[in-house]
């Protein structure tokens, strides 16, 4: 009430200031009027009583001024004072302040566009009711199926588990939901008639919802009812951007039909936009289903039986009251307990050991899973840094530069100091300034970093189209920004400031002195001086590190990949989609292969489960000519499935024996390929071929003979160690793992100018196959090797730019050193100094600060790069070329910025010289 | 320099300003004079604190201020004490009590 009334009180002063001293006039001359009025009642003549009164009151002026100073609108005032102040000097400069509203731009955004990823990515909680109270059992970064028992903290459980704990006390709530999600075919109505579109989905528990705290736009969201009975409740809830884009925004949604994988769903709810689930992954969820729809959904055996695999996460909601180091103790002894009766009566002692090694550990969940967050924490941090450094520098550019135009003010400063201003009142003055200077260059950066987010957005999430990542800022980021622009400020303004005010040079009113001591002195030139080795050095750190990241990335494209990936088209079908059984693929996959294999422009043409280097995870023990497997070497295998012609086709070079081809027919002896790693590792003796495998994943049926060994290639990423890798004959296999996902294709030219009759031939064969995606393997690699581009090419961007505000450092730095010292170089050569000499006097300094930067850079940039170590790949953090060609370079660009004012110097004409002021 | 007697005692001008117009309405001169008439002359508040202290009051809701015609036909600046003006009176007149008893304990000794 008090405050409203203050500032309510002292705005209309403001904004009437002329009122409002008016009448402060008005109640001071009434004063001295009363008080006239009354010495003359008194009996004082006027006269008297007038000069009595004067003396009394003082100057009106001066009362008029406390009076107006005594509330907090004057010290507005005066800061709008400042303020104006300063925009009148930024403007009456306007290259200077071109330079440093453009570098602040260009440092601030990229601070603000590297943290808002970061906020995106690292920071930001589930937009759902109080994220702080979500638990997450362990850190949800295991995806997939998989059957688990070594010992340390789990994250992936079996539904049963669930299903076992679901009804406890210890937690104001539990959910659970797939620990992948699944990419569906949805027709909309009801059949499977109409054209297919696919949709990313989530499989989640009746308590999803409500444990979340999520609210829907429109109709309800599950509950527990929905997931009581296992394959009864084919109900979705669908995301807004799903409702919006996919369903038109139907008004009349609830209670329509979605066919998903050929299983009729009725939509319950819509959800409000922004939710996105618990997983932050590079595209959102569409779809919500019920998890006991799985074997509908996924189209696969159930996984909710008791033997299960491991495939769920689970969420809870602490309850109040309950520590979480107790709920953390609960869960893992019922995780235990039901191991053990999951293993039955035969236990063996060992299995009881791992069993009692196992924990769950219970941790923040609020932000939520992310599988893109693990692979961005590294390359963000190491950009923040860089980009905070890249502003450093910059930072002490505007503070050389304003040094050297406080300099220039020097005679400004004395005159107010002489006329009474205060030290306070000028450092204020100044940094109002740079303040000004900050936020405008902030703005601008505001700005830059909106653009370059949503660029390096649509990079990470690899062109996915809907995906919870956003450029906007929110006010964290705004928070940050302004933080940034306010310590920017006030860090390249402190010096100047602090210096001009500090000032006490006597004779500074009267003419210059001819010495450069005259002004600053030597104490005056170190602050300059340090800030430049300052820039050398955080510049040495930055080419340094950049150089390793740009020699990894050399490394990582110079890796042999172990297949062609030029002129390989990757075309992804899903004959599932479409339908088929796995009894008529075979002859799908021989009709699709005739067909493609003899379009024009392609010379071979063959189908997989997964494209080489795709990012697959299909591995599994293998028992070798049927032996128990030796628990000591405990033989794996990853495993793909091929139809003739795959190693003709991708360019896998045969080693011996012979590939997959037309003979491995489903009634013949099952085939087997292996790579070079699996023989040696499994058959050192070299006598591979001929020997069997059993795969022990048991939708993998019968004995393997192998018949051939082939070169090793690459499973997911370039910088991956070789792995055993067996290639099964996709026509022999049974069952859905004879499903194959990837056609690819060796054509004669530019793979892409294929796409068109690929297409029309699949529609030929089957209309409803359907076609996503289509890429080249070129492309593809690209993509995996994405991020690291990204980062390396913003390291190196980064430190390029570094280095050009450091050269921009010291050349500032030094030709006004030359300038000030043009008299005292005009006298020595007057006195017969040789050019050479002049030329050594000015550049020695320049190689002083050079030579102190590099001492201290090299030792920085060497931890700098030990801390960015697991960022790099194929090169060592202490690499000595990249260390030297970093020295190199910054010598050569530093030395060619300070020759240009050391010329200078030497050109200086002695008698212009003293004639000079 | 002024004259040491004529300064307030540090801190106590609001108060003593409450007290003035706890009886009536006054202007600024009226307020000056009043304190030096009732205080024997040996505080005299000049024009160059007693204004700004009132813009404070005003500012802070303790004393209303409205311009009234004076008894010579000039207008002048009233000011009148509010509710809760009265209330900060009677807690710094409590304060003050409590000081000067404690000062004179001291001195007493």
């Amino acid at each position: 009430m008090g405050i409203l009334r203050n500032v309510a009180s002292g705005l209309r002063a403001l904004t009437h200031r002329n009122e409002r001293n008016a009448e402060i006039e008005e109640e001071v001359r009434g004063f001295v009027a009363a008080s006239v009025a009354e010495k003359m009642g008194r009996g004082m003549s006027r006269a008297d009583a007038e000069r009595a009164a004067r003396a009394e009151v003082g100057s009106a002026e001066s009362v008029r001024q406390k009076v107006w100073s005594a509330g907090w609108e004057s010290l507005a005032d005066s800061l709008a004072q400042d303020v104006r102040f300063a925009v009148r000097q930024i403007v009456r400069s306007p290259g200077f302040s071109t330079v440093a509203i453009l570098s602040l731009a260009l440092g601030i955004g990229a601070n603000t566009a590297i943290f808002t990823l970061i906020n995106d990515v690292l920071l930001k909680q589930l937009p759902v009711r109080d994220p702080q109270q979500l638990l997450s059992f362990g850190d949800g970064s295991s995806s997939g199926e998989v059957e688990n028992s070594s010992p340390g903290p789990y994250d992936i459980f079996p539904y049963e588990f669930f299903r076992r704990i679901q009804n406890q006390n210890e937690f104001a709530g539990l959910c659970a939901f797939g620990s992948f999600q699944a990419l569906v075919s949805v027709r909309s109505g009801q059949g499977a008639a109409g054209p297919a579109t696919q949709a990313v989905s989530d499989l989640v528990s009746g308590t999803f919802f409500s444990v979340l705290g999520a609210e829907p736009l429109l109709g309800r969201t599950f509950r527990p009812e929905d997931t009581a009975v296992d394959g009864k409740n084919p109900v979705a809830v669908i995301s807004h951007r799903y409702w919006q884009q996919e369903l038109s925004a139907d008004p009349n949604v609830i209670g329509r039909t979605l066919t998903i994988n050929g299983t009729a769903f009725t939509v319950v709810g819509v959800m409000r936009p922004g939710f996105y689930g618990v997983e932050l992954n590079q595209a959102a969820s569409g779809l919500w289903l019920p998890i006991t729809m799985q074997p509908q959904v996924l189209m696969q055996p159930t996984l909710l039986n008791p033997d299960g695999m491991f495939w769920i996460h689970i969420m809870a909601r602490s309850k109040p009251g309950v520590p979480t180091a107790a709920a953390q103790a609960w869960a893992t002894e019922q995780f235990r307990r039901f191991l053990v009766d999951r293993a039955g009566g035969q236990i063996s002692a060992n299995r009881r050991r791992q069993i009692a090694g196992i924990f769950i550990p219970l941790l923040p969940g609020g932000a939520g899973i992310s599988n893109v967050r693990s692979s961005f924490e590294t390359p963000l941090a190491v950009l923040m840094g860089m980009v905070a450094i890249v502003l450093l520098i910059a930072c002490a550019n505007l503070a050389n530069l304003l040094l050297a135009k406080a300099a220039a003010r020097e005679r400004e400063f004395q005159a107010r100091l002489a006329l009474g201003s205060s030290r306070v009142r000028i450092v204020r003055q100044m940094l109002t300034e740079t303040l000004v200077l900050a936020f405008v260059g902030g703005a601008l950066g505001l700005g830059l970093a909106f653009w370059v987010t949503r660029g390096l957005i649509h990079l990470i999430v690899q062109g996915a189209t809907n995906t919870a990542l956003a450029a906007s800022p929110d006010l964290r980021v705004l928070a940050f920004t302004f933080g940034v622009c306010l310590l920017t400020g006030i860090l390249f303004g402190i010096a100047p400031a602090w210096r001009s005010a500090r000032n006490q040079a006597i004779g500074t009113l009267n003419a210059q002195s001819r010495t450069m001591t005259g002004a600053g002195g030597r104490g005056g030139r170190l602050l300059p001086r340090t800030l430049v080795v300052a820039q050398v050095t955080l510049s040495l750190v930055l080419l340094m590190v950049a150089g390793l990241f740009l020699e990894s990335l050399n490394m990582l494209r110079s890796q042999d990949l172990g297949f062609n990936s030029s002129n390989l088209l990757i075309v992804p079908t899903n004959p599932k989609f479409a339908g088929y059984q796995p009894a008529q693929l075979n002859a799908l996959y021989d009709r699709i292969l005739d067909r493609l294999g003899t379009l024009p422009g392609v010379r071979s043409a063959t189908i997989s489960g997964v494209p080489p280097m795709s990012g697959g995870s299909w591995n599994s023990p293998i028992y070798i000519d049927g032996r128990a497997p030796d628990p000591q070497q405990n033989p794996q295998t990853l495993l793909n499935r091929v139809a003739p012609r795959y190693f003709e086709t991708v360019g896998i070079p045969l080693l011996r024996g012979r590939t997959i081809g037309a003979e491995d027919t489903a009634s013949a002896q099952k085939a087997v390929v292996v790579n070079q790693k699996l023989a040696e590792q499994y058959f050192p003796k070299g006598d591979a071929i001929g020997h069997t495998l059993k795969i022990a994943d048991p939708g993998v049926v019968g004995t393997w003979q192998i018949v051939g060994i082939v070169g090793n290639s690459k499973y997911n990423t370039p910088a991956e160690k070789p792995q055993a890798m067996a290639y099964l004959a996709i026509e022999q296999l049974t069952g859905d793992d004879q499903y194959a996902y990837v056609i690819q294709l060796q054509t004669v030219g530019d793979p892409s100018k294929v796409t068109d009759e690929v297409r029309n031939a699949l529609a030929g064969i089957d209309p409803n196959l359907p076609v996503v995606g289509v890429s080249t393997m070129a492309d593809q690699v690209d993509l995996i090797i994405g991020v690291p581009m990204l980062v390396s090419q913003l390291a190196g961007f980064f430190a390029l730019l570094s280095l050009a505000l450091a050269c921009v450092g010291l050349y500032g730095v030094m030709s006004y050193n030359v300038v000030r010292r043009t008299s005292e170089i005009g006298i020595r050569m007057a006195l017969g100094a040789p050019r050479g000499r002049v030329l050594w006097l000015v550049l020695r300094e320049s190689l002083l600060l050079l030579g102190i930067g590099v001492a201290l850079g090299v030792p920085a940039g060497l931890a700098a790069s030990h801390g960015v170590r697991a960022g790099l790949f194929g090169v060592s953090p202490a690499d000595p070329i990249t260390l030297a060609l970093a020295v190199l370079l910054l010598t050569a660009v530093i030395c060619g910025a300070a020759w240009l004012p050391a010329r200078r110097a030497t050109r200086i004409d002695p008698i212009v010289a003293l004639r000079y002021e | 320099m002024a004259d040491k007697a004529g300064d307030l005692v540090q801190g106590t001008l609001e108060m003593l300003v409450l007290k003035t117009l706890a009886l009536v309405p006054m202007h600024g001169y009226g307020i000056a004079l009043r304190i030096e008439q009732v205080s024997g002359g040996v505080f005299r508040v000049n024009p160059g604190s007693l204004l700004p202290a009132l813009s404070r009051m005003e500012r802070a809701g303790h004393i209303r201020a409205d311009w009234q015609a004076t008894e010579n036909n000039r207008r002048a600046k009233y000011y009148a004490l509010t509710a809760r003006g009265r209330k900060a009176l009677e807690e710094e007149r409590r304060q003050w009590g409590r000081q000067t008893a404690a000062i004179n304990r001291i001195l007493e000794a």
